[in-house]
């Protein structure tokens, strides 16, 4: 059989994600419609707070069947799903041991391990795919969302925004500066925290393309602590962007060493004696 | 340096050709002809003397250690050696057959002596034998060569045809792990930041392989750890092609498998980007053949394997 060539096709951890969590998403919410039919025997308790575990279970139950129909596609349904069900993974545990209810605490339990898993494969999805040296997976994925924020080619750009990420984190990985732990920081505060600016409490990469735009524009206007955010986004994108040989030949640059005018220029570099070769005083 | 060089050997639109017959020396002969060795072998040495052109032929030896030396499990001897004798009547006379070591065990000469290979008139060398210091970039940065690997003018990559459980299957591309030359490779080449299919990719790029070759007369599937459950299957065919990505890809779709799927595969799409594909010859997959699923393949890629860790 003959497979068309994919540059950027899924891992075998989004494959298997994809098929778990659309498994989960199903039993989860099966496990939510048994919980409100039965409360006296499933939930916690039979009190409003139960009654509002399990709605909230139901809401992680559809936010992950709605992940595992495309990872890529429904981003924010996988975060929201990742996050409901950490929350009622734990309240569920924690409410069981309260109450001393058996059923409801090998729920718990179950829907801790099923978290664990699921954060694990995700990570492993995440690590697979792009491979950062370093940032974290996440801080890569904000990144990304930043490379294609700042380089606004409408669809003329020379590289891709990932392309723009990898050649910024693999110059990061082999650059040895103070400021480096600065840069990451920059990235937990594009993710978690400038959003707010355009009164959207979500993670900035799962933002819309105009979104993200409104908030990094938010950020170049705004002067005080955030000016040096806006400084740093701008540096990276453009390091990654310009930096890369394929953009370079999109824009005509032609490299020294390639011009006519430098061949047989001797390029070797210049040692001049040190003008202060004794340490002062000596 | 050869001309060769100038041209990256994994971006050319090249034809991928498999061969099968009846007899194993006729479908390596087949599958070097259709694999266009000749015109790559001339390209490659240009107007140089074929007896001043060092040749590394990095067959799978080792594989046979990581999977207990089952049947089909690392590149048979004949076709290698049989690939030896053409390339004599080139006119080649320095030509090493190599491999490196799995963990402090055994050297790679003992293993391949004991497997039927007979050093007369080729070098068998142990590439964690002997090693210099050598930037290859990227991931791996200043790390051991060995000499023989480095200062070769053509270096052929000469594959097993065999499933493997952390990426699917173990082409042309996951045999050059077996040219970086820690014996401990679970330690030096697999974890965050050198994964296998990094290092596979990094070596690649630093020290191109000009032509590959898969050993298809017998080939071993299975879904499991290397060398346990699967069966030795009958095959009867050889692969070749100067550009061994479109090689892999080709030998997924012979096993059913997407090779899109397997992580040195997309590692090395990442790096050289799409290829143009020219099948040719048999193409009709392997009937019978049982490939890892993803969630093998997802699970061995968490847990990995334990001591003689190879994926080649």
């Amino acid at each position: 059989m003959d497979y068309p060539v994919r540059v950027y096709g899924p891992n075998v951890y989004e494959l298997v994600l994809t098929k778990y969590l659309a498994g989960l998403g199903l039993l989860l919410l099966s496990w939510t419609v048994a919980a409100a039919l039965w409360p006296a025997t499933l939930a916690v308790a039979s009190t409003s707070a139960a009654g509002l575990l399990v709605g909230a279970t139901g809401a992680a139950a559809l936010a992950i069947v709605l992940a595992g129909a495309g990872l890529r596609q429904n981003r924010a349904a996988l975060d929201l799903g990742f996050a409901l069900l950490a929350a009622v993974a734990v309240a569920w545990t924690a409410a069981a041991i309260v109450e001393s209810e058996a059923i409801a605490l090998v729920a718990g339990g179950l829907m801790v391990a099923a978290f664990a898993i699921a954060w694990i494969l995700r990570h492993a999805a995440v690590q697979a795919r792009y491979k950062p040296r370093f940032f974290s997976p996440r801080q890569f994925e904000t990144l990304i969302q930043v490379a294609d924020t700042m380089i606004d080619g409408d669809g003329r750009e020379a590289i891709d925004s990932v392309d723009i990420a990898v050649r910024v984190d693999h110059l990061l990985a082999e650059t040895s500066s103070p400021a480096l732990p600065q840069i990451k920081l920059v990235l937990i505060l594009v993710e978690w925290v400038l959003p707010l600016l355009v009164v959207r409490p979500l993670p900035f990469s799962t933002l819309g393309s105009n979104v993200r735009r409104s908030a990094v524009e938010g950020v170049i206007g705004t002067g005080g602590f955030l000016r040096p955010v806006a400084r740093t986004l701008k540096v990276l994108s453009c390091v990654g962007y310009y930096g890369n040989p394929e953009t370079m030949r999109g824009l005509g640059y032609v490299p020294f060493d390639e011009r006519p005018r430098a061949i047989g220029v001797d390029q070797s570099p210049v040692h001049y004696p040190d003008p202060f070769p004794g340490p002062p005083g000596s | 340096m050869p001309s060769g060089e100038r041209l990256s050997p994994y971006t050319r639109a090249v034809p991928v050709f498999v061969k099968r017959s009846t007899d194993k020396l006729q479908a390596l002969a087949g599958a070097l002809d259709g694999g266009g060795f000749s015109d790559e072998v001339e390209r490659i040495v240009d107007d140089g003397d074929p007896a001043a052109t060092r040749i590394a032929i990095k067959a799978n030896i080792m594989g046979a250690v990581a999977s207990g030396e089952a049947e089909a499990t690392y590149t048979d001897p004949q076709l290698v050696e049989s690939l030896i004798g053409r390339l004599r009547e080139y006119g080649f006379t320095q030509m090493s057959v190599v491999d490196s070591r799995l963990d402090a065990g055994e050297s790679m000469t003992e293993v391949a002596a004991r497997l039927g290979y007979h050093a007369d008139g080729y070098e068998l060398v142990d590439l964690s034998e002997e090693t210099d210091p050598f930037d290859y970039g990227g991931v791996l940065g200043r790390h051991p060569v060995s000499p023989t690997w480095r200062d070769a003018d053509i270096r052929i990559s000469f594959a097993k045809n065999k499933s493997q459980w952390e990426c699917f299957y173990s082409g042309a591309m996951a045999n050059v792990l077996g040219c970086l030359p820690e014996p401990d490779k679970r330690r030096w080449y697999r974890g965050r930041g050198h994964a296998a299919s990094e290092c596979v990719r990094t070596a690649l790029a630093a020290l191109p392989v000009h032509f590959g070759l898969v050993d298809a007369w017998t080939s071993r599937d299975g879904r499991g750890r290397p060398g346990r459950g699967g069966k030795m299957r009958q095959t009867g065919a050889v692969l070749a092609s100067a550009n061994v990505i479109a090689l892999d890809w080709v030998m997924g779709e012979k096993m059913g498998v997407d090779p899109a799927l397997n992580p040195v595969m997309q590692e090395a799409l990442h790096r050289w980007g799409r290829i143009e594909l020219i099948r040719r010859g048999d193409l009709m997959p392997w009937e019978p053949w049982e490939r890892p699923g993803p969630t093998t393949v997802a699970l061995a890629g968490l847990i990995g394997g334990r001591g003689a860790w190879t994926i080649q």
